[in-house]
């Protein structure tokens, strides 16, 4: 027996942008079920995910969105739910989250159940389930590009998260938590678990989910704000936080683009949602209703995300303004590259291997954007920046040959033509510049679940009575 | 014959996670979505083309209710490898503005 509806407020696109106290209040006086906040995610690259840091958003905004939002959880007793913790959703993300909720808590004499969920994995787990045959490619398009995946590449990963879905949110929800705060997680499913949980139809619970977890910042400011959905056992209402925003259905309907694949399916956890034989209707000016939405139980499976850690990357970069060289850009960094191998090879004694040392060219005015695929291939610049990046196995290495680099192209002519021995323009000193670690990602894979009970070890709950 | 920049309101590319790319492109009105539909100047082979991809790797979508095209397909190196040059596929949209599609007849 459900209840009749359930209202959900997702506050902003990300913690930490911040958002409008109007909106906040506005929504509140709807009378919420749950508060969701999502942190996070993979758009910003392996970097944070693999250094434990959060590079993405300041500490400050996300400490200032995280009291405002447990102050009004806590003291309206609307549970608040948040995932991707410290933008990556690592355990390193997690701890700092933890410490600045608790620092929170206790400057604010606060009180109540905290729910903390672990998304990172286990290599030996992995590596059984690899056995087993269960890890697999994530590919849901059938494309022929495809990656390996093999035990030597787990353990080459330094950090490896599972993508969790609604479970363990559920989970916390029912053991008495009244703020949740998740690893990395699926973007809706921080939304869709309070109402799956209540035994709400999965198929408009989650559609809502997808259109409202990612807030919005098409309001007539362009400022980050929160979205709302009311969601009935069958349908739901959309509309956007701020009261004098407008939402018409072609607005709704675009975001339905947004970040995915097909407009018409999205993969989720344990299934796909179907919106192709939605309806959409205009309530008013600012809220859309939406019936139709079909979720498709699947095999459950969760996504796996990896990071290793490649090296160390200094760069340095100049101009170039005399045609001569933009004419022969390539094969004048081609030569260049040659004498600075030689240069090493005579200082280290022997050639450095290409994990010890590799340097890259980014030539822009020419093809820096889009490389290969650059259409044009003869550039009529008459101004080029040429950046060059070295990757190297230690920090002292990597910048060593930085230095080493940056000297010899300050004074290296092209083949033929200019013989200026002053061919790049560089805009200010220091250089080269210490650019920090460089991650990559190592794992587009998906591993098969047994049960629920696979699940919760995958995702470990703590719970904290404050 | 006119630029697909000329027709479209909003082309855009992006990344959907590390290892695909994707492009939408918007139309403002129902005619214009529907002339480009019609003439199909958006396939599979125009864009394994210009994005030299499999053309059995490319998912086009025709969103009528968004009049809206999508197009889906790998990435050509994964995000934050040491060749992308793009860590949002923000800036990879450039070769479908000089798409053709015919005029009316």
């Amino acid at each position: 027996m459900t209840t009749k509806r359930i209202i959900a407020y997702s506050p902003t696109p990300k913690l930490g942008l911040g958002f409008p106290e109007r909106s906040l209040n506005a929504a509140l006086k709807k009378g919420l079920d749950y508060i969701c906040g999502d942190c996070g995610g993979t758009d910003s690259g392996p970097y944070d995910l693999g250094s434990g840091e959060n590079t993405t958003h300041a500490a400050e905004g996300i400490r200032r969105d995280l009291e405002t939002l447990l102050k009004v959880s806590i003291d309206q007793k609307i549970p608040l739910l948040i995932g991707t913790a410290g933008h990556a959703g690592g355990d390193p993300h997690l701890q700092s989250t933890r410490v600045a909720i608790e620092q929170i808590l206790a400057s604010n004499n606060l009180h109540a159940t905290v729910a903390y969920i672990h998304s990172e994995q286990r290599k030996e787990f992995l590596k059984s389930k690899l056995s087993q045959g269960k890890i697999k490619p994530l590919n849901p398009w059938g494309f022929s590009k495809v990656y390996p995946i093999d035990n030597q590449i787990i353990d080459a990963s330094n950090r490896i998260v599972g993508v969790m879905g609604i479970e363990p949110y559920m989970d916390a929800l029912k053991q008495g938590a009244d703020v949740v705060v998740a690893g990395r997680s699926s973007d809706p499913a921080i939304v869709a678990s309070g109402p799956i949980g209540r035994g709400f139809a999965p198929g408009p619970v989650w559609h809502a989910a997808q259109i409202i977890c990612d807030g919005t910042t098409d309001g007539p400011d362009r400022q980050p704000d929160g979205m709302i959905a009311t969601i009935y056992d069958g349908s739901f209402v959309v509309e956007p936080a701020d009261e004098k925003m407008k939402l018409p259905i072609s607005q709704l309907v675009s975001l339905a683009m947004h970040e995915t694949g097909s407009p018409y399916i999205m993969h989720l956890p344990g299934g796909i949602l179907h919106t192709k034989d939605c309806k959409y209707e205009q309530l008013t000016e600012r809220e859309v209703r939406v019936t139709g939405s079909r979720f498709e139980p699947t095999p459950y499976t969760v996504k796996l995300e990896g990071t290793r850690m490649e090296g160390y990357r200094t760069v340095f970069f100049g101009g170039v303004r005399d045609p001569q060289i933009i004419s022969q850009v390539d094969v004048w960094l081609a030569s260049f590259k040659a004498l600075l191998e030689e240069n090493l090879r005579s200082l280290y004694g022997r050639p450095l291997r290409p994990e010890e040392f590799a340097i890259y060219f980014r030539v822009y005015g020419k093809n820096a954007v889009m490389g290969s695929l650059e259409p044009i291939k003869d550039t009529k610049a008459h101004e080029i920046l040429v950046l060059v990046e070295i990757v190297a196995s230690s920090e002292e290495i990597s910048y060593d040959i930085g230095m080493r680099a940056r000297q010899l192209l300050s004074h290296f002519d092209p083949p033929s033509g200019s013989k200026s021995g002053n061919p790049i323009a560089i805009p200010f000193s220091p250089q080269p510049l210490r650019a920090g670690s460089v991650y990559r990602w190592t794992m587009n894979h998906v591993v098969e679940i047994e049960d629920h009970k696979e699940l919760q070890q995958m995702f470990p709950m703590e719970l904290v009575k404050y | 014959m006119t630029r697909l920049c000329e027709l479209a309101k909003v082309i855009r590319s992006k990344n959907s996670k590390p290892f695909t790319l994707i492009f939408d492109i918007i139309f403002e009105g129902d005619i214009t979505y529907d002339r480009v539909k019609k003439f199909k100047a958006i396939n599979n082979q125009v864009i394994s083309e210009l994005y030299k991809v499999p053309p059995t790797d490319i998912l086009i979508t025709w969103f009528d209710e968004g009049r809206a095209i999508k197009i889906t397909m790998p990435r050509p190196v994964p995000q934050s490898s040491a060749q992308d040059s793009d860590q949002f596929g923000g800036q990879q949209y450039a070769p479908l503005l000089d798409i053709e599609i015919p005029d009316e007849r």
